[in-house]
């Protein structure tokens, strides 16, 4: 089928052409370049010893388990959410639909501060917490609580206009064909969305390692204890180890680089099956 | 009786889809749902596959209550609109469902399951397609897969929403005559729904036809469109003409032209109901309802005749394409209803 061609304008494509792939030059692949430049100024072995730094290599060990902690529960909470709001009437539906929404709005340092001021010393709980000897703040957990507040969004977002486009007629068909709920959840409901759930997880877990502001609120910045990679990039960067800084941010550099190398793969590898679920 | 519903209503918030509806459908009978949209039709539907669970009012199967059962546990073929096949499920796969999620104890075998499919592909006719996925198969065959799949389970009521909605004309005739054979062949109690009168007075063994959630009149295809029930009813089965006219007695008079008045005719003003196809035309000279013709064209097999009727326009497609020689524009001809129904005038 041929694109219907809206006016005729001779040398009108190739210049937005050129003003689009300046802006990302000048915008995306110069800094990215500039980072993995500056990270190999002194060689591989500068690269090497900034990365087996001990507080490099606990912030690598940090930042992974918080997003090995936080996705998971963010899909787990996107599926739920995403079910509810697409397969059911019930009061409080938009209400839910923009408290999805809000992480995206607000600010992540305000996300951050939230649990300080709930958690912390001067928090709402923070007494009780204190004598009860619970600490949530400058831990993994407060980092966690952080990351996750932060990629609420992402899963859901994903899978809500999915499955509003997809309709709840075929698992209204495997039920009266006689499955059960988790049947029907697991042979119908989840091998229509898959993709959009792993696109949402690949990019809710790029945002979890790469969170910044919101988990800076909550760390406290203990070196090699609540430090994650961003906060450990930026520790660097003041102490003005340039090469540190630009190494270890080579790596958060390449964590997002494969999350989109994976995520460009898949969509080529199952571009047919993908175009099946998402039309009728 | 096979399926026995009784006073079922239903309301969506505000906004009542079904009044009250008592039907009966017969063991193997093959029922139309017909109605315009929003009428409650597809409501009904659900309801019976328990899809929704009406407000008030009973559905009985054989003398089970089958409100008292889940849709999962009613056995129920359901061929939903825009057939619901399960996108990632190849067409065999899709066909197997019904079979391979019973409880394992009620599960067929491997083979079992196979065969059935087999002859499942052999009854709707799409041997050769079972590795297919549905976004490969046309919308005809799209539907007989979904029939296939509602088929495997053995169902003991089948109900399609829509069948044919979205298939365009011929592929619509070819598979309604298929359908039917495949209901001669399963004989299993089928109800359909429809907004298509010509389907469900050319399929069906019997039609009901719903208005905003309120059964009009059910009875034989032949029956309802002989003797609509109510002037809805006359214009929702095919085309209608209509004229103002009066009863007095047992005599109907319409612009002038007096002819015994039908049976169970309302005195006084009516509305006269005709369809554009049954009646004859007479010369200048002749008795019946004078026309001032307009325009007249052959079209296909009919005649297409425009006239005017007092201040009324009549829209006429008279059998034969060969025009009477008293036929010009301007020319005043009379018109002889072979069948007219009067109706109280609004």
């Amino acid at each position: 089928m041929s694109k219907p061609r809206m006016f005729e304008a001779p040398g009108i494509a190739p210049l937005l052409i050129l003003i689009a792939v300046t802006i990302m030059a000048v915008l995306i692949v110069l800094p990215l370049a500039t980072v993995f430049i500056e990270a190999s100024r002194h060689g591989l072995e500068g690269f090497r010893q900034a990365l087996t730094d001990p507080d490099a290599i606990s912030a690598i060990k940090l930042t992974l388990i918080v997003a090995a902690i936080s996705v998971p529960l963010n899909a787990v909470f996107g599926l739920a959410a995403a079910w509810a709001i697409t397969r059911f009437e019930f009061k409080g539906k938009t209400t839910l639909l923009a408290l999805i929404d809000l992480p995206f709005s607000i600010s992540p340092v305000v996300s951050g501060l939230v649990w300080v001021l709930l958690f912390g010393a001067q928090g709402w709980f923070g007494e009780w917490l204190a004598d009860h000897n619970i600490r949530i703040i400058f831990t993994t957990t407060g980092l966690v609580l952080a990351t996750i507040l932060v990629t609420l969004p992402f899963v859901a977002r994903e899978l809500i206009p999915l499955m509003q486009d997809q309709g709840a007629d075929e698992e209204a068909a495997a039920i009266t064909l006689g499955a059960g709920g988790l049947t029907t959840f697991f042979a119908v409901t989840l091998p229509n969305v898959k993709w959009a759930l792993l696109y949402g997880v690949l990019l809710c877990n790029a945002r979890a390692m790469g969170e910044f502001g919101a988990v800076s609120v909550v760390s406290g910045h203990i070196r090699g204890v609540t430090d994650t990679l961003p906060l450990h990039i930026e520790v660097l960067y003041n102490d003005y180890n340039f090469v540190g800084a630009f190494a270890v941010a080579t790596l958060l550099a390449g964590l997002g680089l494969v999350t989109l190398v994976i995520k460009t793969a898949l969509e080529v590898r199952y571009a047919g099956e993908l175009r099946a679920t998402r039309r009728r | 009786m096979s399926l026995k519903i009784d006073k079922v209503a239903k309301a969506f918030g505000r906004f009542p889809a079904l009044g009250g509806v008592s039907l009966d459908v017969a063991e193997g009978e093959f029922l139309a749902l017909l109605g315009p949209s929003g009428s409650g039709k597809t409501t009904l539907l659900r309801i019976l596959a328990g899809l929704e669970r009406p407000d008030s009012g009973t559905v009985a199967f054989q003398g089970e209550d089958f409100l008292a059962l889940s849709a999962r546990e009613r056995r129920v073929g359901m061929v939903f609109q825009h057939y619901a096949l399960f996108r990632h499920m190849t067409v065999a796969q899709n066909i197997a469902f019904g079979l391979k999620v019973r409880p394992r104890r009620q599960r067929p075998s491997r083979r079992a399951i196979e065969a059935r499919v087999a002859d499942l592909l052999r009854l709707v006719q799409l041997e050769g397609l079972e590795k297919r996925y549905p976004a490969q198969l046309s919308g005809g065959q799209r539907q007989r897969v979904a029939l296939a799949r509602a088929l495997a389970i053995e169902p003991r009521v089948l109900l399609l929403d829509e069948p044919f909605g979205a298939l365009d004309a011929k592929v619509r005739r070819e598979l309604r005559k298929w359908l039917r054979h495949v209901h001669n062949e399963t004989g299993v109690t089928t109800v359909f729904v429809t907004h298509d009168q010509e389907e469900a007075l050319d399929l069906a063994d019997r039609v009901a036809i719903l208005k905003e959630g309120q059964l009009i009149q059910t009875g034989a295809p032949q029956e309802v469109y002989d003797n609509p029930a109510t002037p809805f009813v006359f214009d929702f089965l095919g085309e209608a003409c209509h004229l103002p006219g009066e009863v007095k007695g047992g005599e109907l008079t319409v612009e002038g032209w007096t002819t015994a008045a039908p049976a169970g005719a309302p005195q006084g003003p009516v509305t006269v109901y005709f369809r554009p196809h049954e009646l004859s035309l007479e010369g200048p000279e002749a008795a019946g309802i004078p026309a001032a013709v307009q325009a007249f064209a052959p079209r296909g097999a009919a005649l297409h005749l425009t006239c005017k009727v007092g201040d009324h326009d009549i829209d006429l497609e008279l059998p034969g394409a060969v025009a009477p020689a008293f036929l010009s524009p301007g020319a005043i001809i009379h018109l002889v209803p072979n069948r007219l129904m009067a109706f109280k005038a609004t």
